[in-house]
C-alpha cells in the first residue's frame, strides 16, 4: 500500500540523456571535432569535448538552454560513439535561465562553471528576468543537483548581469573550462578505429590519443610514432606546423585517421 | 522570501490518497526520510540528504520502504542535498547504457571492468548476465573508474559488500580520489526567512570526540554593516565579536560525551537592527568508528597457509600516542606503549585454505581517548599476493617540482612485474621483472594531494595493490 506512493527521484520518470526527434536523419560520418553535437543511430545527442569524452545532456531543457534545435547534429557509427567514453553531464547554459531544484525552494541563477547562485529576493529575479521573472525559471530534477555546484549568494543587482553572463559564455566548451591548445581521440577497436578518424585542430594544439579497447594499439605516421598502447594508455602529440597528417594504427595497419592542423 | 511558484514539469507525481499526517521526526544519520513527495532520501551523517537517482540504486541497499520516516516539506527543503547514492558496491554488475563494458561496483562508487567473460563467471556465478543493471547515461557521472579486473584475486564482491555497511561508510571510502562533487563555499545554505541578512556558521570539526576543541566562525553579509555576532555552544556564550562580520571562537569539550549530538548556534544583529540567527548540529564522534587520523596496512593480505605477514597500524602526527594495541579476531596480539606513532607485528597464519583472519588496531593517546582503524583481512589461499611497496623520492613537493615513484614487491613465487599508476589509474609506467620499478612524476601546477598506486604480480598471476600520498605545497 504505501509502497505504491513511494518512489525514487523523479527523473527515473523522465526522459533520461536528450534525444532527437526521428524526422531528421543526418548522413553518417566519421569526421567530428571538439564542440560537435554527435550521436548514433539512437535518438540520443552527445557533446564531443576537447578532452576526447562525450558529455550527456540530462535533460532535454539543459540541451534547449544551449541550443534552439538539433540542426548542427552530427551522425556518427555506433561502434565509433560506444569508443568514447562518457564524460559527466552538461549543465544549464549561465544566464539563460534561472534555475530550481524540485524540493529546494530556493531560486538560482546560473553562472559560468556550472556556479548556482541563490537569488535572495523577489525583487532581484525581477531586476535580472524582468516582470515575467517566475516563468523564466526551470525545474531540475534533485539527482541532477549533484551536477552543479554552490557559488556565492547573490545579494544586490550589480553581482549578476545576465546578458554579459550570456555573451561570456556561448560554448559548452567554455562553461567547462577547455579551450582549442588540446584535443583528444579515443582509439577503439577494429569496428571502431579512431574516433574521431578525421579531426581538425589549430596549428600548436595538442592531440592525446587514448586507447579504451581491451586489445593493444599504437599510433604511427611519419612524423610520429607512439609506443604501444594498452587499455588506458595515451599518447600526445603537439602539432605545430598546418596540412593534413595521415596516420594509422601500428599493430592495425588497415585503421587509419586524419588530423588536419589549421 | 515568498516561495515561488513551480513550473509544471514532467514528472509523475505519485498521489498520496492517505494522508499520513507529517510530524517532526526525530532524524539521525542513516535514516531514510520523505515529504509530502514521493521521493525518498537517506539522511547523511554530514546533516545532508542524498538522492537515489533510480529505484534500483535504492533496491541494492535496501529491501523495502519500510522504515522511512515522514517530515513535513519545510522541514526537507531545511535539510541541503547532498548529492547521489551509488550502488552498494558487490551487489549487481553495471553496464552504461551506450558502453558494452561491464563493470563490477567497488567502494564508493568505484566502477571496475571486468575483463572476460569467464571472470564475470567466476566472480558472480554462471548466471552472471542476468546480474546486470543498466545505469543511464546522465547518472555515470556520479561513478569513478577504477583499476580493471583481471584476475579473481583483484576483486570480492561479497567482501566489497561487507565492507559497504552502510551508504556513509561508502562514501566515506577511498580507493580513488573522488570526482569532483560539489563543493559549497559556505557549509550551510543562506536561510530563507523573509530577512535578506544573511548569516552562516561553520565548525572545524564533523564529529566530537572528549576533549576536542572546536572552532566555530560565523560570518554574516548584509547591506548595512553588522553591530554583532554572538556564538553559542549548547546554550553557552563562546564569544561575541562587535562590529564586524566575521566572528570565531573556540569551545572545549568536556572530559565526557553525554550526548549524540550537539547544537552550536550563531546570532547577528545587524547596525539597522535586523537580527537572524543560525544553529548547526555537529555529531559526537562514534566510539568505534574507523577515524581518519589512523592507518592499518596488512603486508600481503592473501597468504598461504603458515605464511607471515606483517600488519603495520598508525597514527598520524596530530595524535599524541601512548599505546598502539593490534587486534586480530577481536584478541589483543600485539601492543606498543610509548614506542611511537607505528606499531608493527608480524606472525604465521595457520589454517585451512579459505580461512579469513579480520584484524584492526586501537590507539589510544596520552588523554586516554581511543580511535580505532578501519578492519582489514588476511585470507589463507592456494597463492599468496605480493608484499608491495610504494613511496615516493620525498614526502611532499612544492607546486613545479617533481618526485620519484618507487613499487617493488616481494613474493615467494617470485615478482613478475610492477606497475605505477595515477590518482586516475591510469598507467604511467610497467615493468617487467623483478626489480622496483621508478617513475618519475610531476611538476603539479596546483597545491593538494596525489595519490598514486603500485600494483605487483607475481609469477602465478596474483596481484596487489598499495598507495602512497604525496603532498604539493
Amino acid at each position: 500500500m504505501f509502497k505504491r506512493v513511494l518512489s525514487l527521484a523523479s527523473a527515473a520518470v523522465m526522459t533520461l540523456g536528450m534525444a532527437m526527434p526521428v524526422a531528421s536523419q543526418a548522413a553518417v560520418t566519421t569526421a567530428f571535432n571538439a564542440g560537435d553535437l554527435i550521436k548514433g543511430s539512437g535518438q540520443t545527442v552527445y557533446y564531443f569535448a576537447e578532452n576526447g569524452k562525450r558529455l550527456v545532456f540530462p535533460n532535454e531543457k539543459t540541451y534547449f538552454s544551449w541550443y534552439n534545435d538539433f540542426n548542427g547534429v552530427l551522425q556518427i557509427p555506433d561502434a565509433m560513439l560506444q569508443a568514447i567514453p562518457l564524460g559527466g553531464n552538461v549543465t544549464y547554459r549561465p544566464g539563460k535561465k534561472m534555475v530550481k531544484i524540485t524540493t529546494d525552494p530556493r531560486t538560482y541563477v546560473v553562472d559560468e562553471g556550472g556556479y548556482l547562485r541563490h537569488v535572495s529576493s523577489e525583487q532581484l529575479a525581477q531586476t535580472f528576468y524582468n516582470i515575467n521573472w517566475k516563468n523564466q525559471i526551470d525545474d531540475v530534477p534533485d539527482a541532477f543537483f549533484t551536477n552543479y555546484k554552490i557559488g556565492n549568494a547573490i545579494t544586490t543587482a550589480n553581482e549578476y548581469i545576465p546578458a554579459s553572463v550570456l555573451t561570456q559564455t556561448t560554448t559548452i566548451s567554455q562553461d567547462k573550462g577547455f579551450d582549442s591548445s588540446i584535443a583528444a581521440i579515443a582509439i577503439g577497436n577494429s569496428l571502431a578505429g579512431f574516433a574521431p578518424s578525421t579531426i581538425t585542430v589549430k596549428k600548436g594544439a595538442t592531440v592525446t590519443w587514448t586507447n579504451q579497447d581491451s586489445a593493444t594499439h599504437s599510433v604511427k605516421s611519419d612524423n610520429f610514432q607512439s609506443e604501444s598502447l594498452s587499455y588506458g594508455q595515451s599518447y600526445s602529440h603537439t602539432f605545430n606546423s598546418t596540412g593534413s597528417f595521415q596516420y594509422y594504427d601500428g599493430l592495425h595497419t588497415s585503421i587509419v585517421g586524419t588530423v588536419d592542423v589549421k | 522570501m515568498r516561495h515561488v511558484s513551480l513550473l509544471s514539469v514532467a514528472l509523475a507525481t505519485l498521489l498520496c490518497l492517505i494522508a499520513i499526517p507529517a510530524k517532526a521526526a526525530t532524524l539521525n544519520a542513516g535514516d531514510l526520510i520523505k515529504a509530502s513527495g514521493p521521493a525518498v532520501y537517506y539522511y547523511s551523517q554530514n546533516g545532508k540528504r542524498l538522492v537515489f537517482p533510480t529505484e534500483k540504486t535504492f533496491k541494492t541497499w535496501f529491501a523495502d520502504f519500510s522504515g522511512v520516516k515522514t517530515i513535513t516539506d519545510s522541514e526537507l527543503a531545511a535539510i541541503s542535498l547532498g548529492g547521489n547514492v551509488t550502488y552498494r558496491p558487490g551487489v549487481r554488475l553495471v553496464k552504461i547504457t551506450t558502453d558494452p563494458k561491464v563493470y563490477a561496483v567497488a567502494a564508493a562508487g568505484t566502477l571496475r571492468y571486468v575483463s572476460s567473460e569467464a571472470l564475470a563467471a567466476s566472480l558472480y556465478g554462471p548466471d552472471w548476465n542476468t546480474k546486470i543493471d543498466d545505469v543511464p547515461d546522465a547518472f555515470f557521472t556520479n561513478y569513478q573508474t577504477g583499476s580493471t579486473i583481471t584476475a579473481t584475486t583483484d576483486y570480492s564482491p561479497s567482501e566489497a559488500t561487507r565492507l559497504a555497511a552502510d551508504i556513509d561508510t561508502d562514501k566515506s571510502s577511498v580507493i580513488v580520489s573522488p570526482t569532483p562533487t560539489p563543493t559549497p563555499t559556505s557549509t550551510n545554505p543562506t536561510p530563507t526567512s523573509t530577512n535578506p541578512l544573511s548569516l552562516t556558521l561553520i565548525s572545524d570539526k564533523d564529529t566530537l570526540h572528549v576533549s576536542d576543541v572546536v572552532n566555530l566562525t560565523a560570518t554574516a553579509q548584509y547591506t548595512t554593516g553588522m553591530r554583532l555576532i554572538s556564538l553559542y555552544f549548547e546554550g553557552k556564550l563562546v564569544t561575541t565579536c562587535n562590529n564586524t562580520g566575521s566572528c570565531s571562537g573556540n569551545y572545549q569539550m568536556p572530559g565526557y560525551i553525554d550526548k549524540t549530538s550537539y547544537e552550536a548556534k550563531a546570532v547577528a544583529e545587524a547596525i539597522d537592527m535586523t537580527t537572524a540567527s543560525k544553529t548547526l548540529t555537529i555529531l559526537a564522534a562514534s566510539s568505534t568508528a574507523p577515524d581518519s587520523r589512523t592507518a592499518i596496512r596488512v603486508d600481503q593480505p592473501v597468504i598461504r597457509p603458515g605464511q607471515y605477514t606483517g600488519i603495520t597500524v598508525e597514527s598520524d602526527t596530530s595524535l599524541d600516542v601512548k599505546n598502539i594495541t593490534i587486534y586480530v579476531n577481536g584478541n589483543a596480539h600485539k601492543g606498543c606503549d610509548y614506542q611511537g606513532r607505528s606499531c608493527k607485528w608480524t606472525e604465521a597464519f595457520t589454517g585451512v585454505v579459505g580461512t579469513v583472519y579480520t584484524t584492526y588496531g586501537i590507539i589510544t593517546d596520552t588523554l586516554g581517548r581511543t580511535y580505532y582503524t578501519q578492519t582489514k583481512t588476511i585470507t589463507l589461499a592456494d597463492n599468496d599476493v605480493p608484499a608491495i611497496d610504494i613511496q615516493t623520492s620525498k614526502p611532499w613537493v612544492y607546486v613545479g617540482e617533481k618526485v620519484d615513484v618507487t613499487v617493488s614487491g616481494a613474493d615467494q613465487d617470485g615478482i613478475q612485474s610492477s606497475d605505477i599508476f595515477d590518482s586516475h589509474h591510469n598507467l604511467l609506467k610497467h615493468c617487467d621483472g623483478a626489480a622496483p620499478c621508478i617513475v618519475t612524476a610531476g611538476p603539479w601546477t596546483v597545491k593538494g594531494n596525489e595519490l598514486f598506486y603500485g600494483k605487483a604480480t607475481d609469477m602465478l598471476g596474483a596481484t596487489n595493490e598499495g598507495t602512497v600520498t604525496l603532498t604539493i605545497q
